[in-house]
């Protein structure tokens, strides 16, 4: 058995994630019983019992979201520790790109959150409405979230079985050297992309287009990403060569990083549930801010930078 | 908002009973972790703060697997080495006591070395080394010398070196507590009496450290080191900060796997426990329905009448593992981390409290604690108030 899993942060981080498959698990079985028998007109005892196990349903998933945001932040926090034992990494983003778990586990967590949230919109938008209208869809688009879980839990058991303590990983700074990235965009390109979509966002969302907001708003999370990396972090560590997704979440940069990724997540997840689900305003609004509140942390050093030295673009 | 957690309160207040056996439990086993999180933390801050001030690098000779005496022409060769400021040779070993089966560790100094001075000066305000060296004198660890006055050794201690004669040395001081978790056992004495004590030949050493103050040339200090002798082992500052990261890992860790299974057990108990639905709590529950209280509402509400327990049992145990391991010195728990085979260690605990341990803790009991009742809670709101009621 490797050391790794000898570390105080990866026993709880296991354990509560075990602990909490046990009661999705539970859970998923009443959801499988529920879509199989629920008859929305009946009036027999068995369609009461089985509306009654929906709250319990509703409460285990609000409770698992409320748990997966915590495990999140346990899970890049015990990453950004475990550099310290292994060889050249210096932060998270070594430990993640040591073998082929890491990034897939971080994507897939991120989504689970997302999913999570999203799930919990349409729960509440289906009991205030009349007549149940998502009541079949909530359930199965709930065993997709237990089974991103399950696939979860097997990519976080292997994450820590292959990660040695002994060969060497590379350092961010390594791993994102290349200003290629995967869309092999230039940064000035990767640049105007990002304020292009921001807008993009704002004008579909106050036109009411409904898919095509969906589409900008999952794009322009990923852009975000890349964004991030590869442009404005270099201006938070105010190091060219340092680019980096995951030493912003660290207490050299005062964990600004969990401010910008929850306010990205939270816009996106706003602007999803305004695009796919529900026509309220409310929502509209509170993606319109939590946006425009994202584009300026993160773009705020960028523009002190660009004031300081008197730089046009 | 308030009115609610009035209410809560009010509620917990009339279920005392009913909550204290969880709520004992819970804080034990939250205090039992968190004191071996505070040793763990104290111990680690106060070795890597005495591993900054060991030697770049230590040289030592192995022969068939054994660590041998190494010759005097070594401490030559590496000091041949670019980029070595510093090599010198040091004579240490182990005194058995047969009849106890303890021993002491014994370390020779050459007390006519200027930093030797210095650095003594700093361990021992009033030390005079003249005086010192007049006679055959040695300083103790704090754990010698409770062992010495146990066997009425106040003044002096007769060593009986391997070619038979006796050295009566005379104890000159004691070192300070501050370092008594890595100093308990140890005696300092003038390097040529320690030879003698020790039976090391005049032209041999126990082993070599050396001072590389450029980071940069390690390296290549420690490749030509390698290649010098093929009867060598190497050991650098990164080397055993290393060793004793993995090894408290190693120890932290084995503790809380196996905490982990008293934990499930816990677990396990507390939905046993919780889903014995009591008339009382079946009248409560049917009470708030015919009051209007939804499934949902009776469910949160549950809930936080459950965290509250679970918080303040956090809150409790946290405290009570501060006191135990700070104010008493963690009696018991304290052997798992220092080991209790040879001299008693009194080293007293740095306090070290870091918020990620507080934020794990938390984590890995209030967590799983909610999640084990939330069946059962479930159970005991959907409950019919009919039948309760009639």
């Amino acid at each position: 058995m490797s050391n790794i899993f000898l570390s105080p942060q990866v026993i709880v981080l296991l354990f509560v994630t075990l602990s909490l498959a046990v009661v999705l698990t539970f859970a998923a079985f009443k959801t499988v019983q529920l879509i199989k028998n629920y008859k929305p007109n009946a009036v027999t005892q068995e369609q009461y019992t089985l509306e009654k196990s929906s709250y319990l349903i509703t409460t285990i998933i609000q409770v698992s979201l409320f748990i997966n945001i915590f495990l999140l932040a346990l899970f890049t926090h015990t990453l950004n520790s475990l550099s310290d034992i292994i060889p050249g990494a210096m932060c998270a983003a070594g430990v993640v790109s040591s073998n082929a778990f890491g990034n897939p586990l971080i994507v897939l967590k991120v989504v689970i959150i997302l999913c999570s949230l999203l799930w919990l919109r349409i729960n509440k938008e289906d009991f205030i409405t009349k007549g149940h209208p998502y009541f079949k869809r909530k359930y199965l688009f709930f065993l997709l979230i237990f089974l991103l879980f399950l696939i979860d839990i097997f990519l976080e058991l292997n994450f820590f079985a292959h990660l040695s303590t002994v060969e060497p990983v590379m350092c961010c700074s390594h791993i994102y050297k290349h200003t290629q990235n995967s869309f092999s965009l230039s940064n000035s390109s990767l640049v105007t992309l990002f304020y292009t979509l921001y807008l993009l966002l704002l004008l579909t969302l106050t036109l009411n287009k409904r898919l095509l907001s969906a589409a900008f708003s999952l794009l322009f999370l990923y852009i975000s990403y890349l964004a991030i990396t590869y442009f404005f972090s270099t201006y938070i560590y105010e190091l060219p060569t340092h680019r980096c997704p995951y030493c912003i979440l660290s207490s050299d940069y005062a964990y600004i990083g969990y401010f910008i990724y929850t306010s990205l997540i939270l816009a996106s997840y706003y602007a999803l549930s305004f695009a796919l689900f529900v026509q309220k305003t409310e929502l509209r609004a509170k993606a319109l801010i939590w946006y425009t509140l994202f584009v300026f942390i993160v773009s705020a050093k960028f523009i002190y930078f660009l004031i300081v030295n008197h730089t046009t673009l | 908002m308030l009115p609610k957690l009035h209410f809560l309160l009010l509620l917990l207040l009339k279920h005392k009973k009913k909550h204290l056996g969880i709520f004992l439990l819970s804080a034990l086993l939250i205090a039992l972790l968190a004191s071996t999180l505070f040793i763990s933390a104290s111990l680690k801050k106060d070795i890597f703060s005495t591993l900054d001030a060991q030697a770049d690098i230590t040289l030592q000779k192995y022969q068939a697997g054994r660590l041998m005496n190494l010759p005097s022409s070594w401490l030559d060769e590496a000091l041949a080495i670019e980029g070595v400021t510093k090599a010198q040779g040091r004579i240490y070993g182990e005194h058995y006591y047969e009849p106890k089966e303890e021993h002491f560790l014994i370390v020779g100094i050459d007390f006519y070395d200027e930093q030797v001075q210095k650095n003594l000066q700093r361990l021992l305000q009033n030390i005079d080394i003249e005086a010192f060296l007049k006679r055959k004198n040695m300083i103790i660890g704090t754990g010698v010398k409770k062992f010495f006055n146990e066997y009425a050794y106040n003044d002096y201690y007769i060593f009986r070196p391997p070619n038979r004669s006796k050295e009566k040395v005379y104890i000159y001081d004691t070192l300070p507590q501050t370092t008594a978790l890595i100093g308990s056992d140890v005696i300092l004495m003038d390097i040529e009496e320690a030879r003698k004590i020790l039976g090391i030949p005049r032209d041999e050493f126990s082993d070599i450290i050396l001072e590389v103050p450029n980071k940069n040339e390690r390296l290549t200090v420690y490749e030509k080191l390698l290649v010098s002798h093929f009867n060598t082992r190497i050991i650098t500052k990164e080397d055993i900060q290393k060793h004793y990261e993995n090894l408290f890992n190693y120890k932290g860790g084995v503790f809380m796997v196996l905490y982990s299974i008293a934990l499930a057990t816990f677990l396990l108990i507390l939905y046993q426990r919780y889903s014995l639905i009591t008339t009382a709590d079946a009248k409560e529950v049917a009470i708030l329905k015919s009051v209007g209280w939804s499934i949902k509402g009776i469910i949160s509400f549950k809930l936080e009448e459950n965290f509250i327990v679970a918080f303040f049992a956090y809150i409790f145990g946290v405290i009570g593992a501060l006191i135990y391991v700070y104010v008493f010195g963690a009696p018991l728990l304290r052997n798992i981390f220092l080991g209790y085979n040879n001299l008693q260690n009194d080293a007293s605990f740095t306090p070290a409290i870091h918020l990620s341990d507080l934020v794990l803790l938390f984590l890995l009991f209030v967590v799983p604690f909610m999640l084990a009742i939330i069946i059962p809670l479930w159970r005991v709101a959907i409950t019919e108030p009919n039948e309760v009621l009639k």
